[in-house]
């Protein structure tokens, strides 16, 4: 059976760099290289930011963290109790724009999806929301 | 690492510093370097980022503010950036509104 890890987690900014740590620990443990890990990561901490400041408006809340491997993939699923809301929806943003005319948000959204090879998203049985991240492992360490 | 940002004004150039971890809950820090170095007057920013670890769009988001608060004609320098950081950059579509160099050389960029 494959491996799997879990965090429960206050959905506080303080905690991204303890989430980003328990992501690199546990793929490294599952024998995942540093290229995915800091992909992985980085795409993780995107949308963990974005359950903490749009899910729950700053208000506290629970995030729970899941890690696996799944053959030659590394698996990330984030489940929280925010409000419905599927960021896979979102329309990407212009990357062409110059900085003067480019807006402020958006661009977390658009890193995950460039960094993932797979973003599913859906409405678990007891509501609230389920992202699951998908990157193929490029090669073992 | 923890995340410091400091800043260093060197004849028209805002030398901004940034070490650790830039991410949601640090970019604050950043962005009220970033102002200061408005409120000073800055003709340029060099990001001075050898020790900086880590960034996620939080301070990409911080970099966009900087242009725009300050003006289009506001060049702002990437000194000495990893890959760790250069890549999610480059990810963004940022890039092309940088310049980068390895090493500051106040004789190139404190031309203003």
């Amino acid at each position: 059976m494959d491996s799997e890890f879990l965090l429960h987690i206050a959905a506080e900014l303080n905690n991204l760099a303890v989430i980003r740590r328990f992501i690199q620990e546990k793929a490294e443990a599952l024998q995942v290289d540093s290229d995915t890990i800091s992909d992985v990561a980085l795409a993780v901490d995107e949308v963990v930011n974005n359950i903490i400041v749009h899910g729950y408006h700053n208000q506290g809340g629970m995030i729970e963290v899941v890690v696996m491997r799944r053959q030659d993939r590394l698996v990330v699923s984030l489940r929280d109790q925010a409000p419905v809301f599927d960021p896979t929806a979102l329309p990407a943003p212009d990357i062409n724009l110059p900085l003067e005319k480019r807006p402020l948000g958006g661009m977390g959204v658009y890193l995950v999806m460039e960094l993932m090879d797979k973003v599913s998203y859906r409405v678990p049985d007891h509501g609230g929301n389920e992202l699951t991240l998908e990157k193929r492992i490029a090669s073992k360490n | 690492m923890a995340f410091e940002s400091t800043l260093e004004m060197s004849n028209g150039v805002a030398k901004i510093t940034l070490s650790g971890e830039l991410d949601a809950g640090s970019a604050p820090q950043f962005k009220s370097t970033v102002e200061e170095a408005a409120g000073q007057g800055a003709k340029r920013i060099a990001l001075i980022v050898p020790d900086l670890e880590y960034i996620s769009s939080a301070g990409l988001r911080v970099l966009v503010f900087a242009r725009q608060k300050m003006g289009k004609g506001i060049d702002i320098y990437l000194i000495g950036a990893q890959d760790q950081i250069l890549d999610p950059i480059k990810q963004s579509g940022l890039l092309h509104s940088l310049y980068t160099a390895e090493t500051y050389d106040a004789s190139t960029i404190e031309t203003v």
